[in-house]
């Protein structure tokens, strides 16, 4: 499991392109210059990530608050 | 955690194993600042693998020693003949009064008991000798709360505002030549890597530093 979002949730989706099972994977989120890897879902094949609905309007919201002033 | 952030083996992957923002680039505009005869004893609080030692030693021809209270730290240090390292807490130097051109604090500060360190920063100095920081430091108030919630033993977690490390330096008698904001150089020091050593979310460390608007500073301050 991921320490940012339930990745077990998501067991059995399979990338759109290619229709390779997603596995866990390290991918670098970048923000405003800013830059770190975390741990998602993304395809062995054409690499394309999923990011869940939750991570992008929970933290990744929040990030982008943080990061701009609003 | 298993081990303090400072000893972990991340910092041997950054470039020249200089553990701070700015690099030694940030170093040598502060000792711009500092009137140093070559041979000069000067003494790097939390000196770390001793990147900033060797460059001050080659490159300024100074008498360079570095003190570090992490023994696992000190062992990796690369040795040459022309600096020294001492184990021991900033808190309580193993040297003797007036005997150092400058002391010199890169992204350790805020780690110290400061009070302390700073009283014996101030006892070390000779008269007119220089104690040149660099740090990280909060440019809003309000978000002091959120970085107060990331794991101890951080620099980011001990930041203070600069009214607040400014008040410090002149209670123990040192005169702030000058203080310089170099939060540009934040950008490019890789943070969120270091953030799977401190087994810190990297989601929240954006979003707390975010809020404090962390920034980066360099302050110069002379004993009179």
């Amino acid at each position: 499991m991921s320490q940012y979002v339930d990745l077990s949730a998501y067991q059995g989706w399979a990338c759109a392109d290619c229709g390779q099972p997603l596995v866990p994977g390290s991918v670098d989120v970048s923000y405003l210059g800013n830059s770190f890897p975390v741990e998602l879902l993304k395809c062995p094949g054409c690499g394309l990530v999923f990011v869940p609905e939750e991570l992008a309007l929970g933290k990744m919201v929040e990030v982008e608050k943080a990061l701009e002033d609003k | 955690m298993a081990v303090p952030l400072y000893e972990h083996p991340v910092w041997e992957s950054l470039p020249d194993q200089v553990m701070r923002p700015g690099g030694l680039i940030l170093t040598e505009r502060a000792f711009s600042f500092a009137e140093l005869a070559s041979g000069s004893r000067v003494l790097d609080l939390g000196c770390g693998l001793g990147a900033t030692l060797r460059h001050l030693s080659a490159d300024y021809g100074l008498a360079a020693f570095g003190v570090d209270v992490s023994s696992p730290l000190l062992g990796r240090a690369d040795r040459d003949d022309k600096v020294a390292f001492v184990q021991a807490r900033s808190e309580q130097l193993p040297l003797a009064s007036e005997s150092i051109g400058a002391v010199i604090s890169e992204c350790t500060l805020s780690l110290f008991e400061m009070e302390s360190a700073l009283r014996e920063v101030v006892r070390v100095l000779k008269p007119g000798g220089w104690f040149i920081v660099s740090d990280l430091y909060v440019r809003n108030v309000d978000g002091i709360a959120a970085l107060r919630q990331l794991p101890a033993g951080t620099s980011i977690g001990a930041a203070m505002a600069q009214e607040e490390i400014e008040a410090k330096i002149a209670a123990c008698g040192l005169d702030i030549v000058t203080w310089q904001d170099c939060s540009e150089h934040l950008k490019a020091f890789p943070f969120c890597r270091l953030s799977t050593a401190a087994e810190v979310n990297p989601f929240d460390l954006v979003i707390a530093a975010g809020k404090a608007k962390l920034g980066y500073y360099v302050m110069v301050a002379r004993k009179s």
